[in-house]
Order: structure tokens, then sequence, then C-alpha cells
């Protein structure tokens, strides 16, 4: 079995949600900000995101364009990618990783990104998650 | 119209007796009640020991037919079935056909599933070893 190196979520729309007065766009933001994460917009975390810089990828996705940026968690460093009804996100270095039984050494630890992952969408509806390569 | 809903998870760990009662135990220690059926015309309770019982005499039984081979699993106000089965040199942890499914609003009228929250159960079902894969399904 190949190793897996990313996970893709397909949610309810992240804009135009007519439910809330707030679009799933900035609740997925503000999911990560709740649970800690730091988003960079540069993968050597030299440039943190401002409320600007957010507002400017909500901007993107509301484009039908993919925004990108990356987070620094407690645990993990990943990269996400947010579109339309897509999120996808990727661990980075230094991965997480831990002993199988029977391995000769530790592995991926993907519990930890799916999770990383489930914490963005805490107040919008999936449809799908996958990992995949 | 029902919509049959799947969590699939393989780990890294050989289908084996200690594995499966690795996992049957830690079912039980998060509260889950699991049921048999055993050509009874009513599920039987079962003991994470029984329930392993179960699941390698229906495994062992006949390769070729590995459809009878889950468990029905009681968890607080859901419920669902779970297979556990050999893939390649892993373990895939099955579970579908929620007879009582979490929800969550899409929008002012409509529900789906809660996939979050069974992917959740699922991977602390499987805390004890490296997740390699996990996929959710549905099929109308």
């Amino acid at each position: 079995m190949n190793r897996t190196s990313y996970i893709t979520i397909h949610t309810a729309r992240l804009i135009e949600n007519s439910t809330h007065p707030i679009e799933n766009i900035t609740l997925l933001f503000w999911n990560g900000k709740r649970n800690l994460y730091i988003y960079f917009q540069d993968a050597e975390k030299q440039t943190k995101h401002t409320q600007e810089s957010i507002n400017k990828l909500i901007e993107t996705v509301k484009h039908d364009f993919t925004a990108t940026l990356y987070a620094q968690t407690q645990n993990a460093f990943v990269k996400i990618e947010a579109s339309r009804e897509q999120i996808n996100v990727y661990p980075l270095e230094p991965y997480c990783m831990k002993q199988g039984i029977d391995a000769l050494k530790p592995q991926l630890d993907l519990e930890v990104y799916i999770k990383i992952a489930l914490g963005l969408c805490e107040n919008i509806a999936i449809y799908s998650l996958q990992t995949k390569q | 119209m029902s919509i049959f809903y799947s969590v699939d998870v393989t780990v890294n760990a050989p289908h084996n007796e200690i594995i499966i009662t690795k996992i049957l135990q830690r079912g039980v220690d998060l509260g889950f009640i699991y049921y048999g059926w055993d050509k009874t015309p009513s599920p039987i309770m079962l003991t994470s020991q029984e329930a392993k019982t179960f699941l390698l005499t229906i495994l062992k039984g006949d390769e070729n037919d590995l459809s009878d081979a889950y468990l029905t699993v009681v968890f607080k106000d859901t419920d669902f079935l779970m297979r556990i089965d050999p893939i390649e040199n892993y373990t895939r942890i099955s579970i579908f056909s929620f007879g009582q499914p979490w929800q969550r609003q899409i929008d002012r009228d409509s529900y789906t599933i809660d996939f979050a929250r069974y992917i959740r159960l699922v991977l602390e079902l499987c805390k004890d070893f490296p997740i390699l894969e996990l996929t959710t399904a549905r099929d109308l």
C-alpha cells in the first residue's frame, strides 16, 4: 500500500451559506483560529496572515480560485488549500510519525492531519473525506 | 429512499486475533455495545471476547463469503454495523449502515450525516495504530 500524502474534504458550499449570516469560508478560518492554528502566508513561516490578508483569501475563493495558506497547529505544520467546495490539507515537515506494529520504522500519522482538517470544518457539513496520494 | 454511508479506515497492523481483540476492547472502553446474530431472529448482546470469537468464527469459516462478518454496534444514540477485514498486510475497520445517523445541517431545510463525528469516533477506535488511509462513502 502506498504512503498517503494529503487529505481532501468535500464540504457544503463555502460561500453563499444560507443558514448563517456568516459564510462557511469565513467560519473555516475562524475555526482554525479557535483551534489555535497560526496562519502563515509562506512555507518558511516568515509572514503571518493578518485579517486583511485572510479577507483577500476569502475573496479569492469567492472568485472561484483556490486559496492557499499554511498553518502551524499544536503538533504539526500543514499546507491548506480551500476552494468553493473543497479543502485539502497537506502534511509538511516536520511530519508527525507513529510506530506501527511490525513496522521497521515510524510512519506518517494521518490521525493528526485528519483531525486538523476536521478542525477547520467544525460547523460545516462534510460530504466526504478521503486520504489521497 | 435511503442512503448508504460508510467510513473505512486502514491501519498499519496485521489482521490477527491480537489486533482484533485490541480494537474491540477499545470499542468497549469507548462505550460500544456489540450485538451478533448467529442464526437467531434477534441480535444477542456480546462481550468483546464473544464479539472477537464471533468475528473470527465467521472469518475462518468460509473465506469466499465474508459478507456476514460484521457486528452490530450500539453507541450512545446511534447504531451501525462494523467489520474488521484484512487488506494486503493491514487491517481495515469499516463502520456503515447507520441506523440513526448523527446529522449536520446543510442549509435551512436539509441535513446530512455528521461524518466528522463518525470519523473522530473511528480515529479514537484506532488510536493505537498509524492510520494509512481513511475514506468516507455514500451511495443512493
